[in-house]
């Protein structure tokens, strides 16, 4: 039996006893699949079934390996009305509502905003009177857990 | 209580950083009481979630005391980085968790309030927190721990996680109760709602769009906002570039408190955390690697 060899790009490094390396998939383990796989739950028992639309053919059950691992993307694009020839449908937020059996007090649905929000000023979609380029956080990548990685400073002084 | 939180965020010159145990403790305040009267302050807006962030790195908060002069570039970044969050969201407070913090925070805070309300996953969490911080191979892997850590301490608390890495660019509060943000959020609301199966609109009642854009001033008209994500974008899940999957990302997030989308997540990060340790004897077994 062999292990499914992935993209080592984001796993992180760790040596066993022996002087052995090992890679370990962090994004999977313990990284953003997590949310993305809670996220689907909440999707999916908010739905309380997978084919969301009567025109459409039920999710995942469409040709292509991408759809089918990509269960929440496709979700995301559908509801949103994303069309990737119209640029105008690209900066929707994503909503999936709070699950039913949730108490008032832990409730509230949750938004998922388009990328840029949390990345980098410039892109064009975030641009204009809707979200007037507005970012929230910059991130730098400033991590040593990954054999491959890359800086995304942010040039301002740190004399502060 | 508050001013000892408050003016170290809003003195931007002069911004202190406190471990979140030490804040606490010189407070005489448990973080739970304090967090209910945050949270009591956030239920007045449109989007209330904690006014809180959570930060952490392995430096402790003592060296992070400015002027840096002895510091090296990295405890530097991480001081603007702090800094700036504060000093753009000034109403917001910062809870920094030095390594002591998180295991303490997690084993005196977390797991306790787990074994109340979701027994079965404070077991779980339990283990595997032992097993992170334990073994000899994933605790090699701090990034591991705090994937894990700030889903509890979310859950928890609510409040905003950021990375240490991770600097304020535009004024958190302003940008998402924006009238055309509400307005977007509100849109979205109701293109899922659209989509809802009939069964499901006859029963919550649907709403014309002239009907949803009254309320999305507060955005209570169809249930407030709870989680705050933004997209990573797609990611490789498997060998080749048609396995890509789209997933939230993790390094900045923001959640009402004891909501289930960082619980759930928690329970599967679990799970997984679990399983690795097979898969890790495999691999030594096998000599794949």
């Amino acid at each position: 039996m062999r292990a499914k060899v992935r993209n080592r790009q984001f796993a992180a490094r760790a040596s066993l006893a022996s002087g052995a390396t090992v890679f370990v998939d962090v994004l999977f383990l313990t990284g953003p699949a997590l949310v993305e796989e809670a996220l689907k739950s909440l999707a999916v028992e908010s739905l309380n079934l997978l084919d969301i639309s009567s025109e459409a053919p039920p999710l995942g059950a469409t040709t292509g390996n991408a759809i089918r691992h990509d269960l929440l993307g496709e979700l995301r694009r559908r509801v949103s009305g994303e069309n990737a020839d119209a640029p105008s449908t690209w900066g929707r937020i994503f909503w999936v509502p709070s699950p039913l059996n949730a108490s008032a007090s832990s409730g509230g649905g949750v938004a998922v905003l388009p990328y840029c929000f949390f990345r980098s000023r410039g892109c064009a979609h975030l641009q204009g009177p809707k979200f007037n380029d507005k970012i929230v956080f910059h991130h730098e990548f400033d991590t040593d857990w990954r054999p491959s990685y890359w800086h995304n400073y942010y040039d301002s002084d740190l004399g502060a | 209580m508050y001013a000892l939180f408050s003016v170290a965020n809003r003195a931007v010159s002069g911004f202190s950083v406190l471990s979140a145990e030490d804040r606490w403790a010189a407070a005489n305040d448990v973080p739970t009481t304090h967090a209910d009267e945050i949270i009591l302050r956030a239920l007045d807006s449109p989007i209330p979630i904690p006014m809180v962030f959570h930060r952490s790195h392995k430096y402790a908060a003592s060296s992070l005391q400015p002027p840096l002069v002895h510091s090296n570039t990295a405890e530097k970044r991480l001081l603007r980085n702090l800094n700036s969050c504060a000093r753009l969201n000034p109403n917001f407070e910062t809870w920094y968790y030095e390594d002591a913090d998180v295991d303490r925070t997690m084993t005196t805070r977390v797991i306790p309030a787990l074994q109340t309300s979701h027994p079965e996953v404070a077991a779980d969490l339990g283990l595997a927190w032992q097993r992170l911080s334990r073994d000899p191979v994933l605790s090699q892997i701090m990034v591991l721990k705090m994937d894990v850590f700030r889903l509890a301490v979310v859950w928890l608390y609510g409040g905003w996680w950021l990375d240490a890495d991770a600097l304020c660019v535009d004024d958190l509060a302003s940008t998402l109760q924006a009238p055309e943000m509400v307005a977007e959020i509100q849109a979205a609301q109701s293109r899922w709602n659209k989509n809802e199966p009939a069964e499901a609109c006859a029963a919550n009642s649907p709403k014309s769009d002239a009907a949803d854009a009254s309320d999305a001033r507060t955005l209570k008209g169809k249930g407030n906002v709870g989680c705050v994500f933004a997209w990573e974008g797609e990611v490789l899940r498997g060998t080749s570039e048609a396995e890509t999957t789209s997933s939230p990302l993790n390094w900045a997030f923001g959640c009402a408190p004891r909501h289930p989308l960082p619980l759930l997540a928690l329970q599967q990060s679990v799970k997984k955390v679990c399983k690795l340790l097979l898969y890790l004897e495999l691999i030594v077994s096998t000599h794949i690697i």
